[in-house]
């Protein structure tokens, strides 16, 4: 690959592409792939700066006593450039230059409202930052709109996106047990990660009181086996070592590096510019067509711009929405493509608000080797509605079984050589189930460009108002009972839950603000991820999404992005777009 | 006390050589001889990796002032660690400069409020030392200085709840120096850089110690 770069990495260009990416994370990394594979000529837009696989992961195996703040990151350094993004559990001194400078990167939240924007703006994007846990919706997801009306309802249902799930999940390769669940459809797997013995044994439990919860192995994009295809572009089995976000020089895990961008390259027809941030979308009246994109650039803030057939906007929710929003022009003041006014609404995240832990007897002879880059997983049991549930839609239950370690037992009485024994030796037997649950699509919550204040790239900031609502935080305290009820159940002790009121944002999961629908007055995109408005213009990452469901969204995010190139690329060779 | 590689098995030791530049090119190439030859051509060296030297662990603990605390409340500090975590077969947490370790990272990862909290707690010490035996804490005997410790750690008498939090901070502070440490993380617990896969079920030796690696998550 990096022979070639110098003829991929591109700056200036005339060039009418067949396709333009905007964007290297899980989606634009599937549009690229998908257009290139399939002999169109693509440009990939990036913002950031270019991140090269292997030679770029600088913090990648480096012990705690090498690091210069054993893993912790200099307050200077925090607190000039990275007070929102310390906020993400995945922030490291190993990890910290792949989140973005909260200075260069402002926006602004609603009075009274709060909201972490996280931010991965290089070459591979949150790919690289992502946790991993890969499932596919199930046919409740994609009704659960129209079923109690909130939300408009999901242009397309399960079926129309199984086979896109299988194609994608071929390609990156997700770990994963079969379970035959009605609402989780088994994925095209690789060999699960084990359990350890406290969770088969609680698998047992489970199973034996709840026979409408299972507890399973949460799937996740790791090679646990890795196939013939995914050998030859350099990809190795997960050695379990829990340090993803560093970067991974096997290519364990899926990102855009260890694999999507490695095929696209394969084909001679990718190119790559990056450090352009993209300002606004060149739109053509007369033919209603997108024609191409203007940037600015990252480092010396000149313009230029770029020119394709079809535009895939792929730059993460709020990025895209943000670059929509500012593509204004006669027939569109209020952003390409919004003759609806959605575009911005119905934002949703994941409400990570709730969960439990308690103490688990015996075992004491059983441990683990290995760090499981997953954990367990108890599937929404709430898919179907119910009126006498109290909240509308579910949550999912994720955790782990763990011994105590010198973290847990260090504020725990003690001095001196016993206490040091007691934390050499593994402790007890702890147990956790935590939530995450679904957030209604509410047009409330919503962003705007805001009226005056813009960036060093002059990109109008984003304006975020968004909040849960009584329907999560109900829902929530729920959670927390059932976690309780189960632990109790299953024969735990010292079993602590908590309901927290952490605001939305740091689940990473922000979607809907483009999202799609039959409707064109009520609706952005229609169910190819194509804007009703504008023909060549797709949008294929979160912002798509009309509800949130419960499940992680980035494997749909894929399953999305290629179907729509699929229907893009037929559109295209029809003369259509 | 050196700073030595984490080696993937497969490469050469070179104990001389401590660069983190040097290391991260030893991963790789470490890394190029498990993948075999395809992958090999694909690999960068050098360019651009400059990594910030770790906190060099003074051998025998850190001397004179701090950039927190003072002389003496770094000497007072030393003896604190070596109560908490003493020598046992293997190095205590003073003999791992702990306490150089902690005022580094007070003065560079934890605010003011923070610090003082550090500072109060050796005060607090000193005033029970002075009431209950006329002396400075460093000044009194072992058992004397454990008999001080743990009525702080548990929140007995002279000591209040407030000031029983504040110790569980320091001794916190105390147990991720040392943990985090070549000696805690390697020799007092087992530290696997690369395991290899996870294996979710294996037997517990009586004298097996737990897992000092933590991947990305200390």
């Amino acid at each position: 690959m990096n022979n070639k770069k110098d003829e991929y990495y591109i700056k200036n260009s005339d060039t009418v592409f067949d396709a333009i990416v905007i964007g290297s994370g899980i989606s634009g990394g599937w549009a690229a792939k998908e257009f290139t594979e399939r002999g169109f000529k693509t440009l990939m837009i990036e913002r950031g700066r270019i991140v090269e696989h292997q030679k770029d992961y600088i913090g990648e195996n480096i012990a705690p006593w090498q690091q210069p703040l054993r893993t912790r990151v200099d307050n200077l350094l925090v607190n000039e450039q990275h007070k929102i993004q310390k906020q993400c559990y995945a922030f490291k001194d190993a990890t910290k230059h792949f989140f973005g400078n909260d200075k260069d990167l402002p926006y602004t939240t609603a009075k009274g409202t709060q909201f972490s924007w996280i931010r991965a703006n290089q070459l591979g994007g949150k790919s690289l930052l992502w946790h991993r846990q890969s499932y596919r919706w199930g046919p409740y997801d994609f009704i659960a709109n129209k079923t109690d009306g909130h939300g408009n309802d999901w242009p397309i249902r399960y079926a129309d996106i199984a086979d896109w799930y299988s194609h994608v999940e071929r390609h990156a390769g997700i770990s994963g047990s079969k379970e035959n669940l009605p609402n989780l459809p088994d994925s095209e797997f690789l060999p699960p990660f084990d359990l350890n013995a406290p969770e088969k044994a609680l698998q047992k439990q489970f199973s034996a009181l709840y026979p409408e919860r299972p507890m399973i192995i949460g799937r996740a994009a790791h090679l646990t086996e890795p196939t013939e295809l995914q050998i030859s572009q350099g990809r190795m089995q997960c050695k379990a070592r829990n340090e993803c976000q560093a970067g991974c020089s096997f290519g364990a895990y899926f990102s855009t590096q260890s694999s999507t961008l490695p095929a696209a390259a394969a084909t001679n027809n990718l190119h790559i510019a990056a450090n352009s941030v993209v300002h606004s979308l060149i739109y053509d009246e007369s033919s209603n067509r997108v024609k191409g994109v203007r940037v600015i650039d990252n480092d010396d803030l000149s313009q230029r711009e770029y020119f394709a057939k079809v535009v895939f906007v792929c730059a993460s929710t709020l990025g895209s929405t943000q670059i929509l929003l500012n593509s204004t022009s006669k027939r569109f003041p209020n952003g390409i493509g919004n003759s609806s006014g959605v575009l911005g609404h119905y934002l949703m995240d994941h409400n990570y608000n709730a969960g439990g832990t308690g103490d688990l007897a015996g075992f004491e002879d059983e441990f683990y080797s290995g760090r499981r880059p997953t954990g367990v997983y108890m599937p929404n049991f709430n898919y179907k509605p119910d009126n006498k549930r109290g909240f509308l839609r579910g949550y999912a239950l994720s955790g782990r079984a763990y011994r105590e370690d010198w973290k847990s037992m260090q504020r725990s009485d003690g001095i001196g050589v016993d206490f040091k024994n007691k934390l050499r030796r593994p402790g007890k037997w702890k147990f956790g189930l935590w939530a995450q649950g679904e957030m209604l699509p509410r047009y409330e919550n919503h962003v705007s460009l805001h009226t005056n204040l813009k960036d060093k790239w002059g990109m109008p900031q984003l304006n975020i108002n968004c909040q849960f609502s009584e329907n999560e935080r109900a829902m929530m305290h729920d959670a927390a009972n059932q976690v309780e009820l189960m632990l109790t159940a299953a024969g735990l002790t010292n079993i602590k839950t908590e309901v927290t009121n952490e605001a939305p944002g740091l689940a990473i999961h922000e979607v809907g603000t483009a999202r799609m629908g039959r409707d064109p007055k009520t609706s952005y995109l229609n169910g190819y991820n194509q804007s009703h408005d504008v023909p060549n213009l797709f949008v294929t990452d979160g912002s798509s999404f009309c509800s949130s469901a419960v499940q992680n969204p980035s494997l749909t995010f894929m399953a999305l992005t290629a179907r729509a190139v699929d229907y893009a690329a037929k559109e295209l060779q029809q003369k259509r777009l | 006390m050196s700073r030595k590689l984490i080696m993937v098995k497969t490469m050469p030791h070179n104990e001389t050589d401590s660069s983190e530049q040097l290391h991260r090119r030893r991963f790789l190439k470490g890394l190029s001889a498990l993948v075999g030859s395809f992958a090999a051509g694909q690999f960068i060296f050098g360019n651009g990796l400059s990594v910030a030297q770790a906190y060099e662990i003074v051998p025998g603990g850190i001397q004179g002032k701090g950039q927190i605390l003072t002389a003496f409340q770094l000497e007072q500090l030393a003896q604190v660690c070596r109560q908490v975590l003493p020598r046992t077969n293997t190095p205590s947490a003073a003999d791992v400069d702990c306490h150089g370790f902690i005022d580094n990272q007070l003065a560079h990862c934890y605010e003011a409020r923070e610090q003082q909290r550090v500072i109060a707690t050796l005060n607090n010490l000193n005033s029970a030392a002075k009431h209950q035996y006329q002396l400075m804490f460093t000044a009194v005997s072992d058992t004397q200085q454990v008999q001080l410790l743990n009525a702080i750690d548990t929140g007995q008498s002279p000591f209040n709840k407030s000031q029983t939090n504040d110790f569980k901070f320091l001794k916190s502070l105390i147990c991720f120096g040392y943990y985090t440490s070549e000696v805690g993380a390697t020799k007092e617990l087992r530290f696997d850089p690369i395991p290899n896969g996870y294996k979710g079920t294996v037997a517990l030796g009586e004298d097996d110690s737990n897992w000092g690696s933590q991947g990305l998550f200390y």
